[in-house]
């Protein structure tokens, strides 16, 4: 039995070098960290939080950060360190769903497009080229606004954009693995090009895929919290980050920690999808090399 | 042996550099020792990983981390390179030692001027003004025999071909006054045309006097005609070293048998076909503890797989490290000719 | 070369056509009136229908489409229908401030994020390299709009260097008008007052928009340096004896900054965008500000034309760009 010895060795080898990557890469493994345990405090937020993010208590509003309310609480009550913890729930919400859409759509005409060429990888290109000419933020925003502003529409306004990206990277590399001989080897066998394409070429893809994506989370939610910091994603009442600085900002100078706590959370996250996604990079680059 | 006769450039004892990689420590040179006289082309063969070029940068104490040189000394001209500080290294770098690469396309800066960077190490180590270093940039280009210099310090390195780039790489040197030549495979990327000439040019700089070069390369036919003597590196050691001469007409180790073997002009035989090297050079992580090449030796004993091999003087200045060719092995050798001769014959 | 140059500028129209056409798309599939929602619930039928038949809306699709576009290429952007303004003329006025800061950013990035990168590359793997990918990513990660709110914080409400708002303190007037460029004009025209106000101002967002936007130059630089780094003539110029500063910083860096260029480019392109969080939360007047506003208000004319103006300003740039790139590095050939 060949195959699973050399399966297993081979697997083992990946682990050894992961492992060495990760040492001498501290940053990343530090952002791996901090989505880990983000990610726990998502799932586990009935369990942590302190008290009912949707709770209003008029008596204890603008609160400054106390024993009893770790961070304040906001205007109408409600104990921001409770609605901060939920909102990891929504931030892990919407990058996922953007990352999840863009990529299957992506990888799908693209994969399609840069195999078959002519016609149609043109008419791709030039539409990617469309949307990519309009600075991504503004289309979002712009998405956004037309239809009317809510979570769900925000997802997809994103999406709109983040799409174009997964695109061109994944077009990129089947462009490169297209002649590639293990592929002219499965075409001699007599493969058909979905298999080609699905079994062969995209799994070879994943390293720049992954990389992209971890990217894509951070930036997707730095996007939705912009958006709706402007009014123009999530919608009152729900605990989301950027809107709850939207919030807060009226109260400014005097409540700082309304805008302040919010913001730090919306840091923290998109730093640790960034530096993981660096270290994946890394990880990457450096088997090929 | 420690005696430095005046003639003596560059003495190498011992010289082990080591690279840490997450598979494990790699021994690239282990316990080198050669040296090399002035006005001399000293050879350095073996096949691709045997740390040939890894010994050439070394002498010039480029091997940065994850290499190291851990052991050994490299004596140049009654100093130890190895023992001295980076800022006087430095100051020995092209002045007095001269390295070329294999690429020479490459190992020119391309957004500058060839002229420039010719400027900027003379500048460094002959002298500082402009216009002096200049003419003696002029000047080593036409030593090097490329045509219109002043036109050639104008262009960027693309615009040259290889071989002249090449030139250029040798003109450096020279107008650095260098008296070491380190030359890493400096034909090997080139026309076959132009690597003849290239060799020429080496050689005559050479026995002018100008310079002593250490070749580096893994061609046999290049260094059989180039070199006056020659070391060859196996798996991180030299396995064999001496005369040109010697070494081609009657090769001691296995594997210098077998290099020549593969090269059509050189093999004794010339009726027979030619020789690949059967096997693969072991890795030089997990070094055997024995003779290196045993596992693909054809002539290999039990003993040759259990114990290093030590330098044995066959002739003046001929040295192999192989068991065939010890001391006991010959007396045994001798001892049993003898027996099957019977008492009275004079010995083989 | 020529056909290279010709071909790209011939690609600008094709894209910009994409571009109207999708931004058409979007604000034409709004079910229920456009116009009912920019005037808002208390609005009368007869008023929405006059509006509608003033901007041709009533008319079928299609031609509402091949209207527009004719207009477009006539210059015109159609109409806030809030403000019953051209937007053209409104997108003039707020043009030269987004030019200003963006411009201003990008100087910023260059100064502070080459330097940075360069800093990484030489001391690899210690801690002015940890430090500055550190600083690099932090970048990135803060929420423009958050960092705009700190620096407001600490500087303007807490340590009152800084105005909080606005492109020039309504008691001193701007700079007689040359570009619309403030600074630019009030250094011209000598005028110090307005300079130095202006100034003021526009400090604390070009300096957001270059924290914010840093970590692609810095990492470029670092990258390319370290890509360099390997390169044979490196090896050469180490071998020939030249001082660290000097490999590091003429042989490599000339080499390894071009990616950071043309980035940078791309970069500028991009702030050109009008980064609306940066402008609104300052209420920066730019180009930002004001597709922002016409957002809120869902104005329709005001929001496709601040599109269409910053996707063609985008791609010209790009454009502009890439043609640096082809002059800068004759080994590019065509």
């Amino acid at each position: 039995m060949v195959r699973p010895t050399s399966l297993s060795r081979r697997w083992g080898e990946r682990t050894r070098y992961a492992l060495y990557a990760v040492r001498h890469s501290p940053l990343s493994l530090i952002g791996f960290l901090i989505v880990i345990t983000l990610a726990l405090v998502a799932i586990l937020a009935p369990w942590i939080a302190p008290y009912d993010p949707y709770k209003l208590s008029i008596a204890d509003r603008l609160q400054p950060p106390s024993w009893k309310h770790l961070a304040g609480t906001d205007i109408v009550g409600r104990d921001l360190l409770s609605r901060v913890i939920y909102g990891t729930r929504i931030s892990f919400l919407v990058g996922i769903a953007v990352v999840a859409i863009s990529i299957t759509v992506g990888v799908f005409l693209a994969a399609i497009a840069g195999f078959y060429g002519g016609v149609l990888d043109m008419v791709l290109m030039r539409i990617t080229d469309g949307f990519l000419a309009i600075p991504g933020f503004a289309l979002a925003m712009v998405a956004a606004a037309v239809f009317k502003p809510s979570l769900f529409n925000m997802i997809w306004a994103i999406t709109l954009v983040s799409w174009t990206w997964n695109a061109r990277i994944v077009r990129a590399e089947v462009l490169r693995l297209r002649n590639a001989d293990f592929v002219l080897v499965q075409k001699a066998l007599g493969a058909g090009p979905m298999r080609m394409i699905f079994l062969h070429i995209i799994p070879n893809c994943m390293g720049p895929i992954l990389v992209q994506a971890s990217l894509q989370l951070g930036l997707t939610i730095l996007a939705s919290a912009g958006l709706s910091f402007l009014g123009l994603g999530v919608q009152p009442p729900l605990p989301d980050w950027g809107l709850m600085v939207a919030e807060g900002r009226t109260y400014l100078p005097g409540r700082w920690w309304l805008v302040t706590f919010p913001g730090l959370a919306i840091f923290l996250l998109v730093t640790g999808f960034l530096l993981a996604g660096d270290g994946i990079r890394d990880l990457v680059e450096r088997e090929v090399s | 042996m420690t005696v430095v006769s005046p003639d003596e450039l560059l003495n190498v004892s011992d010289l082990t550099v080591e690279f840490k990689t997450y598979r494990g420590l790699v021994t690239a040179v282990d316990g080198v020792d050669f040296d090399i006289r002035r006005r001399e082309i000293v050879g350095l063969i073996g096949e691709t990983g045997c740390g040939k070029t890894v010994t050439g940068y070394s002498l010039l104490r480029l091997i940065r981390p994850p290499g190291r040189i851990t052991r050994g000394q490299i004596v140049f001209e009654g100093r130890d390179l190895l023992a001295m500080k980076e800022r006087e290294v430095r100051a020995i770098r092209g002045r007095e030692i001269a390295m070329i690469f294999q690429r020479p396309m490459s190992s020119l800066n391309p957004v500058f001027a060839v002229g420039t960077q010719l400027v900027d190490v003379i500048r460094l180590h002959k002298t500082p003004d402009k216009r002096r270093a200049h003419e003696i940039a002029v000047r080593s280009l036409e030593e090097v025999a490329l045509p219109e210099p002043r036109s050639i310090m104008l262009k960027r390195p693309f615009a040259l071909s290889g071989g002249m780039q090449q030139r250029v790489m040798i003109a450096m040197a020279l107008a650095c006054e260098a008296s070491l030549l380190v030359a890493d495979e400096p034909t090997t990327a080139l026309d076959v045309s132009i690597q003849l000439q290239i060799l020429k040019l080496i050689r005559r700089f050479v026995e002018n006097g100008r310079m002593a070069v250490l070749l580096i390369s893994h061609d046999m036919s290049v260094i059989g005609s180039m070199c006056d003597r020659m070391n060859v590196m196996y798996a991180g050691s030299i396995v064999e070293s001496g005369p040109k001469e010697a070494i081609i007409d009657h090769p001691a180790h296995p594997y210098t048998k077998a290099l020549l073997q593969a090269v059509p002009e050189m093999s004794q035989d010339r009726a027979q076909r030619l020789r690949a090297i059967e096997g693969t050079v072991p890795s030089l992580i997990h070094l055997p503890e024995g003779c290196r090449f045993a596992p693909r030796c054809s002539w290999a004993s039990e003993k040759c797989t259990r114990t290093f091999p030590s330098r044995v003087l066959l002739e003046q200045d001929h040295y192999v490290n192989c068991h065939l060719h010890s001391k006991e092995a010959i007396a045994q050798a001798i001892g049993q000719s003898r027996e099957s001769l019977g008492a009275g014959h004079p010995p083989a | 070369m020529l056909r290279y140059v010709l071909l790209r500028v011939a690609s600008i129209p094709v894209v910009m056509f994409l571009v109207v056409t999708i931004m058409f798309s979007l604000t034409h599939i709004v079910p229920g009136g456009a116009v009912q929602v920019a005037l808002g619930p208390h609005a009368t039928i007869e008023r929405i229908e006059a509006i509608k038949a003033k901007y041709g809306l009533d008319k079928p699709l299609p031609v509402q489409f091949f209207t527009y576009i004719r207009n477009i290429l006539r210059g015109d952007l159609g109409e806030s229908i809030i403000r019953q303004k051209p937007v053209i003329s409104e997108i003039g006025t707020f043009l030269p401030a987004s030019v200003e800061l963006v411009v201003l950013a990008t100087f910023l990035i260059i100064v502070i994020g080459v330097p940075l990168g360069v800093m990484a590359a030489t001391h690899k793997d210690g801690l002015l390299d940890f430090l500055s990918r550190g600083i690099a990513i932090a970048g990135v990660s803060l929420p423009s709009f958050w960092l705009a709110l700190m620096l407001l914080l600490a500087f303007s409400f807490g340590l009152h260097f800084f105005p909080s708002g606005g492109r020039i303190d309504p008691s001193v007037s701007p700079p007689a008008h040359i570009t619309g460029m403030y600074l630019f004009d009030s250094l011209f025209t000598g005028n110090w007052v307005a300079f130095l106000d202006a100034l003021r101002h526009i400090i604390l967002p070009a300096f957001t928009l270059a924290i914010t936007n840093i970590s692609t130059t810095t990492r470029l630089t670092r990258d390319g340096m370290l890509k360099v780094f390997k390169e044979d003539f490196i090896a050469m110029a180490w071998a020939y004896g030249l001082s660290p500063r000097k490999v590091y910083y003429k042989y490599a860096l000339k080499n390894a900054i071009l990616p950071s260029i043309t980035n940078l480019g791309m970069t500028l392109a991009y702030l050109l965008g009008g980064d609306f969080i940066v402008e609104t939360v300052f209420s920066f007047p730019g180009l930002g500000f004001y597709a922002t506003m016409g957002l809120l208000q869902v104005d329709y004319a005001p929001i496709t034309g601040a599109a269409i103006i910053i996707s063609f300003m985008y791609l010209c740039t790009n454009l502009f760009v890439d043609l640096l790139y082809v002059l800068v590095d004759p080994r590019i050939k065509f």
